[in-house]
């Protein structure tokens, strides 16, 4: 019941705020942050004390089914999507000012868009999952269609063609799946995955079709082009939220949708050597995509002079070192091995979310005072003032990252879990990894430096002592930056949560 | 004591917050912090002493929180870094209470928190016994520097500082990934043991082992300044506030070399891995005398000038290093003695940069430029900071009775004992010998620029003062401890030698590798020349300056000054004053007219077609610009493909299908 409350909740808030948002989008927005601290609540209420499955109609040979359930890995992402949601929330306030009017459809398209998130999470029917896997980029699409920067039209078409086209592909591996089990609860699937063996070629032909249609919205090399047009012409808080949960709910897709269903159940099924012949080919390709991926978009980075799309091609690094880490991991799986890399490339979504939220707000906040994209003009940008230098420091520092910042100590976790002498070709790979992590601190450095040092030709020179920084803008990023810091400190804890669930002790 | 270290993180968050809570009163905070320096020298020092004593690493715990503790582990081979870090603390922190004040505007919460951070994750660094720790304390003390580098904000100090971060942060990468190969084989966390697995690897598969060693190596290198990863250095020591720059210089610099013992003591068992990083080592160690040395030649900056004398002696450090690698498998008395003269260089050149950052610093302070062609004369405004420099430039220029002279001593003798073995060697103790002589050329420019010569218009104008006490002190301790180890070096030499001992103990006993002489004076290795050497060579060069101002007095009478004749014209004093670059400018043209010479040589100038031709633009010109060219070129094309068409895209996600189909079905 508390699983299905927490979907509602913030669906029965829309009328509110759509309606108290023409008095003051102050009280709309608190009412939606009411909400999702709601939702929040009851979550963690049933994540507890339970019951953590909630079926309410499934049946096998039925196609459609309803059954909400929460373990670990969907617990902590909600709480990331909570406390995202909040801060960009938080941060519209003054920002979405300077952006078009009609507010009030914007804060019901944020509201909107929060259960169709969480519903990703805790989903256990396929359908169920695929319905709200596919209805969270239209609120997205339609925001950036409206208050992006530029070209929003054809930016929210392509988008849109992206996300249809890998829909298609899903549901026909959907389907696929249905044919041969007449079901598609994921316990039902896990459950019965033997069934399977007969068909082999089948098998990978889902495989296959579910992998390229998740790949699109993770992204990867070929099929990347829609996120840094999207991600960089959106307004900041939805950079924020498609960046920081929207192709993370990829990732958590990947794990939960093919990992945890499809592949790992085999272990105790089958024996190795058919497992090899079954998921070899796929650990193989998301291992050389996600190596094309991160040097592909680690140069372009390096290149970009965009503020914003600097930060979303940083975003394919990082989507692509959870695929290199987690592939990493399905190989160990062939021979053996504890799955270590996997339980460091969940955590690094976490720690990821949280950190590239907080870039995009800054860059929109950079965006907002200066009116200036260039990263060539920004110089001294960080020296507006002292809350934006120590926000804007420890923002990048995040995603360099340094310790007490948490992606700092997923990245050394995936790094040190990613090398085991029974993979082949496994010292190249680390290698190579160790390159493309260099490479992202490299980019991310640049950012700072461009920034933070005052140049001549600076747009920013002219506004030196005479910026008003808006106050819920800093207490929303300082929001973020507070958990990344929870996050770091807690991170081994969380870590060995994640690695202790994988394992079932 | 054992309460004190269990308590020292808990205390240590106490004085953090009581810094955090006061920072608007300045005088609190940074008296906060240097009570707080000295909390933390006295359990750690003691306790590493005590390691080194008994011999054996001492297993202790420090409370975290409540009922959880942290393991740490105080070995013999931290015990000489532990000992300098708890030493300098201090003397840095009340240098910098004064020093920081001349920046204007007080910016308390930026420096002095953050040191004691720094201070604590430091005596953490050399003590933690746990491979995510040792990371992860690396990459703090390199964070919180780097925000110490950048206190003024000036444009300079942020780019010093930003670089110093790139170059930190790409090369622990390879640390980490070296360790996670190291952590994969052993399915342990304990740094000390993944770190002797490194031993059985090598002896098995040397490739790997060598990989794992590079791997490790790089960011010490790094840290260290050892040349080919050394641009980092200038900037940033020029750059971040002096009495900074003296810690930096005198005990963060030194992580790298701990870490080079540390990676190099668990691999020397292999020949190859000996043979193969002892002759890099070398070479580097003999680039950065030679650069270091080159350039403090060059140097109008006097912080700079001192930088530059960093690199030259972590390349002392680093040649021992490296003899010390090839001589292990032929003769234990060379290699004892170049591990141990690298140690001992390293106490000794920690404590005299430390003293001559402060200095500078106190010049700074006082003067407000980091041009010594625009100070001068400050000798009779400034005496006690004028003593202190003439201790630091004596005891950095290598003389006898101050403290680096024997580790110099050591050094060459090291270099001539090696030529024996591998006489290739004896030309490393030459360019040693050449480098020592250049940088004491330079140091002697910055003594009698700064101190010596006619007070210039700054001087003048800006009514010089002796700066505060609390400046005073710290250089006043430090020279003092610069003529003490000189004047009395066998305890401490012998103590380091313990750490040599046990780290390999098939090595001979001191007395066999030293010659104790009955005179306290000098300690010296057996095997070259008499006991009496040192004081002779003492002796005739202290001889030598007496006469030469006895001469000097007799050649020029009496001295007279005389105001300068300028026909009525009005020139500023600087015009006429003697410049720094003097003191390369006669050098050159004779230098140049060699240099001219030899270019008119057929056979040189084929060579030099052939070197710069083939090697440079070939090789490295084409190299470089490719990949740089290839990269711009491949970003400029693939940006035009965010502009395609609907249908392109879609063409494009079907072929990916495609042959990800392929790939999975077949």
């Amino acid at each position: 019941m508390y699983l299905l409350l927490s979907l509602v909740i913030p669906l029965l808030a829309v009328p509110f705020v759509y309606l108290t948002c023409r008095r003051s989008d102050k009280v709309a927005s608190s009412i939606a942050i009411a909400s999702y601290i709601i939702s929040t609540v009851l979550l963690t209420y049933s994540y507890i004390y339970g019951p953590r499955v909630e079926v309410y109609y499934e049946k096998v040979g039925s196609l459609f089914g309803v059954s909400l359930f929460i373990d670990e890995l969907s617990y902590v992402l909600c709480l990331v999507t909570s406390i995202l949601f909040i801060s960009a929330t938080l941060y519209s306030i003054d920002y979405i000012r300077y952006r078009p009017d009609g507010y009030e459809l914007y804060y019901t398209l944020l509201l909107l868009l929060y259960p169709l998130i969480l519903g990703i999470f805790i989903s256990q029917n396929l359908i169920l999952w695929f319905i709200f896997y596919e209805f969270s980029m239209v609120p997205a699409i339609l925001i950036i269609a409206k208050w992006g920067y530029r070209e929003t039209i054809r930016i929210s078409i392509l988008t849109l063609m992206f996300t249809v086209v890998g829909g298609f592909i899903i549901l026909v591996g959907l389907l696929l799946v249905f044919d041969t089990l007449k079901s598609l609860n994921m316990a039902f699937i896990s459950h019965r995955i033997a069934s399977f063996l007969t068909t082999i070629p089948k098998y990978k032909i889902i495989i296959a079709l579910l992998l390229v249609g998740l790949l699109i919205k993770l992204p990867s090399f070929p099929l990347h082009y829609w996120l840094p047009l999207a991600h960089a012409e959106a307004p900041a808080p939805l950079s924020a939220i498609l960046s920081g949960i929207i192709i993370e709910t990829a990732a958590y897709s990947i794990f939960r949708v093919l990992y945890m269903t499809l592949v790992k159940p085999l272990v105790r099924t089958v024996e190795l050597t058919t497992l090899a012949t079954m998921i070899t080919p796929f650990a193989l390709i998301c291992m050389s995509v996600a190596l094309v991926s991160i040097f592909y978009s680690g140069v372009m980075a390096l290149r970009e002079r965009d503020v914003k799309r600097v930060v979303a091609f940083s975003s394919i690094t990082h989507m692509n070192f959870i695929l290199l880490a987690f592939s990493i991991g399905v190989m160990g799986l062939v021979y053996g091995i504890p799955e270590l890399a996997i339980a460091a490339s969940m955590y690094h979504t976490i720690t990821h979310s949280l950190s590239k939220g907080l870039w995009f707000l800054l860059a929109g906040l950079i965006m907002y005072l200066v009116h200036e994209r260039d990263l060539m003009k920004l110089g001294g940008a960080l020296q507006l003032s002292r809350a934006i230098q120590f926000i804007g420091i420890s923002t990048l520092l995040a995603m360099v990252p340094v310790p007490p910042f948490a992606c700092f100590f997923s990245e050394l976790l995936m790094l040190l879990t990613s090398y085991s002498t029974s993979i082949p070709y496994s010292g190249l790979v680390l290698i190579l990894f160790v390159c493309g992590i260099a490479l992202s601190s490299g980019y991310t450095l640049r950012y700072l430096y461009l920034t933070w040092v005052r140049s001549t030709n600076s747009a920013v020179i002219h506004l030196r002592g005479n910026v008003h920084v808006p106050k819920t803008m800093l207490v929303s990023m300082s929001i973020l930056l507070t958990s990344i810091v929870i996050f770091g400190v807690l991170s081994f804890y969380v870590y060995m949560r994640l690695v202790r669930w994988l394992h079932g002790i | 004591m054992d309460i004190l270290l269990n308590y020292s993180i808990l205390i240590s968050a106490l004085f953090i917050l009581l810094q955090l809570s006061s920072h608007r009163r300045y005088g609190i905070c940074s008296y906060t912090c240097l009570v707080h320096t000295v909390f933390l020298a006295v359990p750690f020092s003691y306790f590493s002493l005590k390691a080194l004593l008994i011999g054996q690493n001492l297993v202790k715990q420090i409370i975290l929180i409540p009922s959880y503790s942290l393991s740490i582990l105080f070995t013999p081979t931290s015990t000489p870094f532990i000992t300098l870090l708890s030493f300098l603390l201090p003397l840095t922190v009340l240098h910098s209470v004064k020093y920081l004040t001349r920046y204007g505007k007080l910016a308390t919460l930026r420096f002095y928190p953050i040191l004691s951070v720094l201070a604590l994750t430091t005596y953490l660094f050399f003590t933690t016994n746990n491979v995510i720790l040792f990371v992860v304390l690396l990459e703090i003390i390199t964070v919180t520097s780097c925000i110490l580098v950048a206190y003024g904000m000036k444009r300079e100090e942020i780019t010093a500082s930003i670089t110093y971060l790139t170059f930190s942060v790409i090369t622990t990468k390879f640390l980490i990934g070296g360790l996670a190969i190291l952590v994969s084989l052993t399915g342990s966390y304990v740094l000390l043991e993944n770190l002797k697995l490194l031993s059985k690897i090598s002896s098995e598969n040397t490739f790997l082992g060598l990989a794992i060693v590079t791997l490790l190596l790089i960011p010490f290198l790094m840290k260290a300044a050892v040349p080919p990863l050394h641009f980092w250095l200038p900037n940033v020591y020029a750059e971040a506030p002096s009495s900074f720059s003296a810690l930096l210089s005198g005990v963060l610099s030194k992580i790298g070399i701990y870490g080079l013992i540390l990676v190099l003591t668990n691999t020397v068992t292999t020949t190859l891995i000996c043979q193969v990083w002892g002759s890099i080592l070398v070479v580097l160690g003999i680039i950065g005398i030679l650069i270091g040395s080159l350039q403090m030649l060059l140097m109008e900056d006097y912080k700079k000038l001192i930088a530059y004398s960093s690199i030259e002696h972590i390349g002392y450090i680093v040649l021992c290093l490296g003899i010390w690698l090839l001589t292990f498998h032929v003769d234990p008395l060379v290699s004892a003695l170049a591990f141990t003269t690298a140690i001992v260089h390293v106490i000794n050149h920690g404590i005299t940069k430390a003293l001559l950052f402060l200095n500078s610093g106190s010049i700074l302070y006082t003067t407000g430029t980091r041009d010594l062609g625009s100070i001068g004369g400050l000798s009779r405004y400034m005496p006690y900071t004028c003593v202190a420099a003439i201790i630091g430039v004596l005891t950095m220029a290598g003389l006898p009775l101050f403290a680096v002279f024997l580790s110099k001593w050591l050094v060459y003798t090291t270099c001539l004992l090696a030529g024996e073995v591998y006489s290739v060697l004896y030309v490393s103790c030459i360019l040693a010998l050449i480098g020592s002589l250049l940088s004491a050329i330079a140091y002697s420019k910055y003594l009698t620029e700064a101190f010596f010569t006619t007070p210039s218009e700054i001087v003048l104008q800006r009514g010089i003062r002796e700066v505060p006490k609390s400046m005073i002190i710290p250089q006043m301790i430090l020279a003092l401890a610069c003529v003490a180890l000189g004047l009395y070096p066998y305890p401490y030499v012998s103590t380091l030698y313990r750490v040599t001992r046990l780290l390999v103990p098939e090595y001979p006993s001191f007395t066999e590798v030293f010659t104790v002489p009955t005179l306290p004076v000098v300690v010296l290795p057996k095997g070259l020349g008499s006991t009496w050497l040192p004081l002779i060579v003492g002796l005739t060069l202290a001889i030598g300056c007496v006469v030469g101002f006895t001469l000097k007095g007799v050649s020029l009478g009496v001295r007279k000054l005389v105001p300068l004749w300028l026909s009525g014209e009005v020139i500023s004093l600087d015009y006429v004053r003697y410049k720094s670059y003097g003191v390369y400018s006669t050098i050159r043209p004779t230098v140049w007219k060699y240099v001219r010479a030899l270019t008119k040589i057929e056979a040189l100038q084929n060579l030099r077609k052939i070197a710069y031709g083939r090697v440079y633009e070939v090789y490295l010109g084409r190299v470089y610009e490719g990949i740089t060219y290839l990269v711009i070129r491949f970003a400029s094309i693939t940006r035009r493909s965010m502009l395609g068409e609907l249908c392109t895209y879609l063409a494009v996600i079907f072929l990916f299908l495609t042959i990800v189909l392929t790939v999975m079905v077949t």
